[in-house]
This record gives C-alpha cells, sequence and structure tokens, in this order.
C-alpha cells in the first residue's frame, strides 16, 4: 500500500539532499539545462537527489558562492555523503534527468552554450568512475523537466510543463 | 494551419478578451517618465492621485532591496532621490506585476511563472547591461521585465494549440516564434509590441519586445543604443531559458542570435559564455529578492 507523503523538499540549483524518510517527496523544478541525479537503494531506504547547473568549475578562478553548481565539484560530494550514509553500490537505482538544450537547429551558434550535453556527459562520466551504474537516463531534447522522486519505493517521475508525468 | 487567416492584428487586439490593461495613473505616470520636459513636481502630481501606486511605490523604495540610508515618505523624495531612471524602472515593474501575475494556459504557465521569468531575465539583463558598459541598466531591466507581455494576449489564442506548433517547429526546423506565426498568424513578440505602442511606451522598449527573440531582424536603421539594448535582453532571455525559471511549453525552442556578437562587441570563444552564465546563477538571492519586493508590494 502506498505511503501517504507528508513532507515535500525542493531541491534547488545548486544543493542535494540525502534523506531516508519514506514519507517524502523530493522535487527539483523546471529543470533545463541542468541535470539532476537521483539516487534510491532500497535495501535500506536511503535516496538523495543533486541538482547541477554547470559541468566544470575549472572555467572560473574560483567555484563562487555555490561551488554545488558543478557537476564536478557537487556530484563527488553527493557521492560522498551517500557512501557515508551506507550507499549500497550493487543495489542502488541511479537516474539521470535533464540537460536539455537551446534550439539550434539552423547551427548558427554552433556549440555556444551547449550546456545541458556536457552536463549529462559529465554527469555519466564521474558516476561510471566512482562504480555506480547509471539504471536509467532522460536528457537532452528542447523543453524543461520537473522530476519527483516519491522515497517510499524510489519511484521517479517526469514531466515538461503542460504534460502529464510519466514513470521513468 | 493559420486559425485567424483574416484577421489584422489589431482586429486580434480588440478581439481578445484577456488583453491586459494597467491602470489609468499608472499609463500617464508612463508617459510622462518618457517625457524629457517633465519635472519632478510634475510626476508627483500625477502619482498622488493614485494612492495604491503611491504605497507600492514608498514601499519599495524603503525596502533592502534599495538600501536607501534614509526613509522616504513622499513620492517627490522618491523622484529626487531615486531620480528618474530608477523611479520608472519601478513603476513599470509595479505596473508589470499587476499584468504578468496571471496564469497562461496557453503556454502551460502557472500564477507566477511569468512573474518568476521576468524577474530572472531582468536582473539578468541589468548584470550584463553592467558588464557590458551600457548606459541605462534599469532599462535593460524594464525591457526584460515587458519582453513577453504579448504571451498574455496570446493566451486565448493558442490555448490548446501547443502540441500542433511543437510539431511544427521539429517538423519545419523551426523557432517556436516562426512555428507561432505560422499556426496563429502572429507570434507573441508582434502583439507585444503593438501593445507597448498601444500603452505609449518608448521606442525603446517596443523594439526590444517585438526583436528579443530575433536580433538579427531589428532594422538597420535602429539607433545603435537600442539595438544594443535588444541584443543584452536577447541574451539575458537565453541565460534565462538555460535556467529554465518560470518556463512554459516553448521551452528553450528559441535560438542563440550569433548577430549579438557583432553589436555587442564580444568574443564568445575562450568559455566567456559560460563563465556569465556561471555568474548570473550566483545571484539568485537578488533575484528572489527583487520577485518578493515587488510580490509583496
Amino acid at each position: 500500500m502506498a505511503v501517504q507523503a507528508s513532507k515535500e523538499t525542493i531541491v534547488a540549483t545548486g544543493e542535494f539532499y540525502l534523506t531516508q524518510n519514506p514519507r517524502e517527496l523530493l522535487k527539483a523544478l523546471r529543470i533545463a539545462t541542468s541535470i539532476v541525479v537521483v539516487v534510491y537503494d532500497p535495501t535500506c531506504g536511503l535516496g538523495g537527489m543533486a541538482h547541477m547547473a554547470m559541468p566544470d568549475s575549472h572555467i572560473m578562478p574560483t567555484p563562487g558562492d555555490c561551488p554545488g553548481k558543478y557537476v564536478d565539484l557537487g556530484l563527488p560530494l553527493f557521492i560522498a555523503a551517500l557512501n557515508q550514509a551506507g550507499l549500497s553500490k550493487t543495489r542502488v537505482q541511479i537516474k539521470i534527468i535533464g540537460g536539455s538544450q537551446l534550439f539550434n537547429f539552423g547551427g548558427g551558434s554552433g556549440n555556444l552554450l551547449n550546456i545541458g550535453t556536457r552536463n549529462a556527459i559529465t554527469a555519466r562520466t564521474i558516476l561510471t568512475r566512482e562504480g555506480l551504474p547509471v539504471e536509467k537516463t532522460e536528457t537532452g531534447g528542447n523543453k524543461p523537466r520537473t522530476v519527483i522522486m516519491d522515497m517510499t519505493t524510489g519511484h521517479v517521475q517526469v514531466f515538461h510543463p503542460g504534460e502529464s508525468a510519466r514513470s521513468l | 494551419m493559420t486559425i485567424t487567416p483574416n484577421l489584422s492584428l489589431e482586429e486580434l487586439l480588440n478581439r481578445m478578451d484577456k488583453l491586459p490593461e494597467i491602470p489609468a495613473v499608472a499609463l500617464q505616470v508612463s508617459r510622462l517618465l518618457n517625457d524629457p520636459k517633465a519635472n519632478a513636481k510634475a510626476l508627483g502630481d500625477i502619482i498622488v492621485l493614485d494612492p495604491a501606486l503611491v504605497a507600492q511605490v514608498l514601499k519599495i523604495c524603503n525596502s533592502a532591496q534599495y538600501a536607501l540610508n534614509r526613509k522616504i515618505a513622499t513620492i517627490s523624495e522618491a523622484v529626487a532621490i531615486l531620480g528618474q531612471n530608477l523611479l520608472k524602472q519601478i513603476i513599470y515593474t509595479i505596473i508589470s506585476h499587476g499584468v504578468l501575475n496571471r496564469p497562461i494556459r496557453g503556454y502551460a504557465m502557472e500564477k507566477g511563472a511569468l512573474w518568476q521569468n521576468s524577474m530572472t531575465c531582468a536582473v539578468y539583463a541589468r548584470h550584463l547591461a553592467h558588464k557590458l558598459h551600457f548606459k541605462d541598466g534599469e532599462l535593460a531591466f524594464t525591457a526584460s521585465v515587458l519582453r513577453d507581455i504579448g504571451k498574455i494576449a496570446m493566451d486565448s489564442v493558442i490555448d490548446g494549440l501547443g502540441q500542433t506548433i511543437e510539431r511544427t517547429v521539429y517538423s519545419q526546423k523551426c523557432s517556436f516564434l516562426d512555428a507561432e506565426e505560422q499556426i496563429v498568424g502572429f507570434n507573441h513578440c508582434i502583439i507585444g509590441a503593438h501593445l507597448a505602442s498601444r500603452w505609449n511606451l518608448p521606442e525603446s522598449l517596443v523594439l526590444a519586445i517585438e526583436f528579443h527573440h530575433q536580433p538579427s531582424q531589428l532594422p538597420v536603421t535602429a539607433a545603435l543604443e537600442h539595438q544594443k539594448l535588444v541584443c543584452i535582453v536577447h541574451l539575458a532571455d537565453i541565460y534565462t531559458m538555460m535556467t529554465g525559471a518560470g518556463m512554459g511549453l516553448d521551452g528553450l525552442m528559441y535560438p542563440l542570435d550569433s548577430h549579438i556578437f557583432d553589436v555587442l562587441g564580444i568574443n564568445p570563444e575562450n568559455n566567456l559564455l559560460d563563465q556569465w552564465y556561471a555568474e548570473l546563477l550566483d545571484i539568485q538571492g537578488e533575484i528572489d529578492g527583487m520577485s518578493k519586493t515587488f510580490s509583496n508590494a
């Protein structure tokens, strides 16, 4: 029987969040070129979400006010926190969502600001390096996505503005 | 398919049931603000005719956003201390909040979405204006707040056509703006510019509304300062799309117009555009503050 969620937590850009509360929903709203990594370990009910906006912190002299916005800084911190909380690498369910792209059919602006694609590639590269298998992805396209994870089961739903939610 | 093939733009505007209205006093103030001969007293005399507007202006002037070291108690003080440019931005933003803060079903935007989107673009545009040494950052802010005003007028027309327009985007390999024009007969930029003209907004704002998705289409006769304004609003709009803030079903279906690099004199290589995006992402607190200040006024 489904458990009624009693708490909703919105994970904003540059943040990650971990919980073992089965009555909690984790949400990332209208992610466009950003990338969201959702993790759920059914063995201990541990789950989490990381929401990152840019692939590589090295483009700037310093990471600035919010280092978690970079995939290369934020994702390793998220993984370390998950490991510390007892994540099982053999049973874990990991999904990558986001990485939309500006419309570029004409190719006029080339690869400028193709941050969405680079976010998705960087996230997958880091997860692979850490020995964490990616179960599913929904990346690319030209529309923002809202992501919701139900901590009761780890069930993840994704939807575009004005469309119905789909299970991932 | 075009659903309004025989209607002129003016007829279409007249038929729309959700055409945004702005208060009469605000309209007068707006005209006065664009009159170089108008003085602070005349402006104050008009604003005081609308007590609600007076209260809103004073509340915003005294908010943390403007960090003044003294309390402003009257409109004439506000005019004297803040100056016409900043006061103009405040008044336009007050007017815009009343117009933009509503659901727009046609674009799948719930109440507050367009407002959040506009505030994000406005704050980004002001930062980019400063970075690019554009002389009037408050004008860039105002133009960005108002840029998608046409979406409100298009709401009832586009409602239910979102999927048709999206299919056109991918089948014709064109932007949402072009697809909108193919299906509806007009796009939200053209309608927005007509609305702005009806309200007697200055030419700079009308041009920014009409060409913010296509700066390269701006007439070559446009003044350089107008060209720069349109390009700054375009770039701020691109960055806003990338954040997803308050976005609707049109999503990121608009291209970056490389014409802006020539007009603004920037070299987009060597991660410059990525670096600017990283900087803009760090000012979310400012966006939240501006949004809250105007929402609570």
